[in-house]
């Protein structure tokens, strides 16, 4: 009895201990990867995961949201995490190869709190999960309201601004400033001139490709806004557009530029 | 009517010859038409005539031999010179486009005008009477693209008339008419010859006799036989042309 | 000029000065007369917005038109050679490339270069319409497949948010039509339009067919060449101001011929003026229907033309 319980165990415990072999598909997934200590179980990455520069290293198995499956296969992972797959099709693919996918939205911040949440269950690690998840509240936490109004501007031709449901709109809220667009149920949406010199931001944020001089545009040179310099441009927008851990840094500055006296 | 006294009235081809890669369609022809000619083209399927009328017409420019038109090489002429002479009716295809009658006529009208002239009260006048002639007058308002094949080549040749050349050019302008507009046709042909020339083809045989005053037979892009349709039209050379035997039974005619 | 033109100029100054008018917020024009100095900058938005619109729906209608009549197909339309697909690869490979970022004309330019050499391929493939209108037809679909495939190869080369910029720009967009970029159009259009009236009996020729032409006086190779280079060369022009927009393009000019005939001495204004129209009145509720988020202009084309195309498909049907 004592010898077969040996020999169950000593099978056993290889399995157990087996860690899983992880691939990202998404950027701000693979930055909570490695923000969780598990980033050297990470075995591939998506094209666009470029940050902590080390995972540069890894191979590329696709781009984001759409995995090149014969890589994946060939890499052998136990486990793909994605916000989301361009063909849904692919997860059927993967279940028949025994590889476990998680795939949930991933673009707000209150969800990327969730996601936290389930990969330190899933990669068994929930106390660092927890002390994620606790940092984010504490070094993203609501600030007080002020009465300023932002406009986010994510592409300028055509003029693409974020509305409510946005990664965008999460942050202008946390920072204590209103959304300009928050009224429009829809997180990107063309937006109008027109509109815009009848409702003048107070400042913008400005992630679209960077433009020199705005002031002396036909259209943004209207707008107070541009004419008094408070349009915000981050040297890198990554911090700002991505859900990940480093949202906090992206919080921080912008509470900086956009609460300013 | 001749543009001045001293040049001529002629539509002339001088040995004309003609191949598609290297394949002669049209060996050495060569013809006149002046006001008042009605020469008639019969021959099988295949034999030069369609290529003939366009050599005339100036659409295939002839590798050996020339086309003069009132004396001046055609090829040299300027489009609209070319369009106030010389009318054709090719073989009817359908317009896309839903033109009406009345619009399909003028457009022949227009080829002699200038971009921005109106039509006078002649030009106007003249339409009518093209469509009137070719008894289309009632369907002026209707779409060309909803008409029956018969109507379709009547309005075809009314707008042919109303560009008012010297040189009519058909090719099988009667295929798909009924008996009654055949006549009619052929009297209409016949009336305009004291200031036109007229070349006909076409693979009725009794028309042929009926109508023309020269009749060519061709083969193979030859001349077979040439005169006028009582000298030509014998069941010899018929058959030569045909390669089959014919006779010359007289059957029911219009004529 | 035509009592139905004259109407059409009013129909189009009426809109103007509504579209004017109307926006995030109204104005009477009193107001813009009074106050002007300080509405100006909502003016001269407003303004350009409307002259954009007239012109864009102005010259697709007008190279709608003319291919239509050329290419003897009813289903022709001013991108039909591939112009479309050729432009979306322009204008994809600036945004790729990155001179998106660094110049405001990259992607007008890419897309107008785009168009243009899709064209000239065409051209070139199809021996300038030697082979017949159908060959050219053909070899633009065909271009046009090609293209949007190539553009699909780009695109998997593209970052999520060049991608999405792309989207957009396929989209269309009136508002961002730099001004540097429409005057240029707006005296190119007039110079379509001198143009079509004069050779407005040749196209008559040419739409009964190359055989037709010819025995009308006219050349066919050359029209075909001429026509097709300058309608298309309106198109792509129309893309270098504001992304590709459909369906203007098609069924202005069958509304047109439907109404008034297919006379085109008589029809070429006529078209231009009704084309200019009617994007004009989708611009205006595109932007007014919710004034902060703007419904995109194809879109609004679609939405309105092809109700109003079916309608009047199957009232002819009936007549």
């Amino acid at each position: 009895m004592n010898k077969l319980l040996t020999i169950l165990l000593l099978i056993t415990l290889p399995l157990m201990a087996q860690e899983e072999r992880i691939i990202s598909l998404s950027p701000a997934l693979t930055e909570l990867v490695f923000k969780l200590g598990k980033g050297r179980q990470l075995i591939a990455r998506s094209e666009p995961c470029d940050y902590p520069p080390e995972v540069k290293k890894l191979p590329v198995a696709g781009r984001f949201a759409d995995p090149d499956m014969e890589r994946i296969l060939t890499l052998r992972p136990t486990l793909v995490i994605t916000n989301d797959l361009i063909n849904p099709g692919v997860r059927t693919v993967m279940e028949n190869a025994k590889i476990r996918c998680i795939q949930k939205q991933c673009s707000t911040i209150e969800e990327y709190v969730e996601w936290v949440k389930l990969l330190g269950d899933a990669l068994k690690c929930p106390e660092a999960a927890k002390a994620e998840c606790e940092r984010v509240e504490r070094e993203a936490k609501p600030l007080p309201k002020m009465k300023r109004k932002v406009l986010w501007v994510i592409w300028d031709s055509p003029l693409m601004v974020a509305g409510a449901g946005s990664l965008a709109d999460g942050l202008l809220q946390r920072v204590g400033v209103e959304n300009i667009a928050g009224n429009v149920k829809i997180a990107y949406f063309k937006s109008s001139y027109d509109w815009l010199l009848e409702h003048q931001p107070d400042a913008i944020v400005w992630t679209a490709s960077k433009r020199d001089n705005l002031k002396k545009h036909r259209f943004w040179g209207n707008l107070k806004a541009v004419q008094q310099d408070r349009v915000v441009m981050l040297p890198n927008n990554d911090l700002i557009q991505r859900p990940g851990p480093r949202i906090t840094e992206g919080y921080k500055l912008l509470a900086e530029q956009l609460r300013k006296p | 009517m001749p543009d001045s006294p001293n040049s001529t009235t002629e539509l002339r081809a001088d040995s004309l010859s003609f191949a598609y890669n290297d394949r002669p369609i049209v060996r050495d022809f060569s013809l006149s038409l002046v006001p008042g000619d009605l020469t008639v083209l019969l021959g099988p399927n295949g034999s030069g005539k369609s290529t003939i009328l366009q050599l005339l017409a100036g659409r295939l420019i002839p590798q050996n031999g020339d086309v003069l038109l009132d004396g001046a090489p055609l090829r040299k002429l300027s489009g609209t010179q070319r369009a106030s002479k010389i009318a054709v009716v090719p073989q009817a295809a359908p317009p896309v486009f839903g033109f009406t009658v009345y619009e399909r006529v003028a457009i022949g009208r227009r080829a002699r005008l200038s971009p921005f002239t109106k039509f006078t009260q002649e030009d106007e006048r003249d339409i009518q009477q093209a469509m009137q002639i070719f008894d289309v007058e009632r369907l002026a308002e209707r779409a060309c693209n909803q008409l029956s094949g018969g109507e379709l080549q009547r309005v075809m040749l009314a707008a042919a008339l109303a560009q008012k050349p010297t040189y009519l050019l058909l090719d099988e302008p009667t295929s798909a008419l009924d008996p009654s507009h055949v006549v009619n046709t052929v009297k209409t042909l016949r009336a305009l010859l004291d200031h036109t020339a007229i070349l006909l083809i076409t693979h009725d045989i009794e028309l042929a006799a009926n109508a023309a005053k020269r009749l060519v037979l061709l083969k193979d892009g030859a001349v077979i036989a040439d005169g006028p349709p009582d000298a030509t039209l014998t069941p010899e050379n018929l058959t030569t042309t045909y390669d089959c035997v014919a006779s010359m039974k007289p059957a029911v005619s219009f004529f | 000029m035509r009592l139905r033109d004259i109407v059409a100029i009013l129909l189009n100054i009426a809109l103007l000065v509504l579209g004017i008018c109307w926006g995030a917020r109204w104005y009477s024009p009193m107001a813009f007369i009074h106050d002007f100095e300080s509405l100006r900058p909502l003016f001269m938005l407003r303004f350009q917005r409307m002259i954009t619109a007239i012109t864009i729906g102005g010259s697709l209608s007008l190279a709608g038109l003319i291919l239509q009549a050329v290419l003897r197909n009813p289903l022709a339309e001013p991108f039909t050679l591939g112009l479309s697909g050729g432009a979306s690869i322009g204008a994809a490979l600036s945004f790729v490339l990155g001179f998106y970022s660094k110049w405001v004309f990259a992607v007008p330019l890419g897309a107008f270069l785009g168009a243009i050499s899709t064209l000239a391929i065409v051209l070139w493939i199809s021996r300038c319409g030697r082979n017949g209108t159908e060959s050219l037809l053909l070899s633009g679909v065909i271009a046009g497949t090609i293209a949007s495939n190539v553009l699909v190869q780009i695109l998997s080369f593209a970052q999520n948010e060049e991608l999405a910029g792309i989207t957009w720009w396929t989209l269309g967009d009136l508002q961002g039509t730099d001004p540097r970029l429409l005057w240029p159009g707006v005296v190119l259009l007039f110079i379509a339009l001198v143009l079509y009236r004069c050779m407005a009996d040749k196209i008559d020729a040419i739409a009964l067919g190359d055989a037709q032409a010819f025995y009308l006086g006219g050349n066919p190779r050359k029209l075909t060449v001429v026509l097709v280079a300058s309608a298309s060369f309106l198109a792509a022009e129309t893309v270098a101001m504001a992304g590709i927009i459909s369906f203007c393009g098609l069924i202005i000019p069958h509304i047109v011929r439907q109404c008034f005939g297919c006379i085109h001495r008589h029809i070429v204004l006529t078209t231009a003026l009704w084309g200019g129209a009617f994007l004009m009145i989708c611009d205006i509720l595109s932007r007014c229907i919710s004034t902060q988020h703007e419904i995109p202009i194809g879109v609004m084309t679609a939405v309105i033309g092809g109700p109003l195309f079916l309608w009047l498909l199957n009232k002819q049907h009936h007549a």
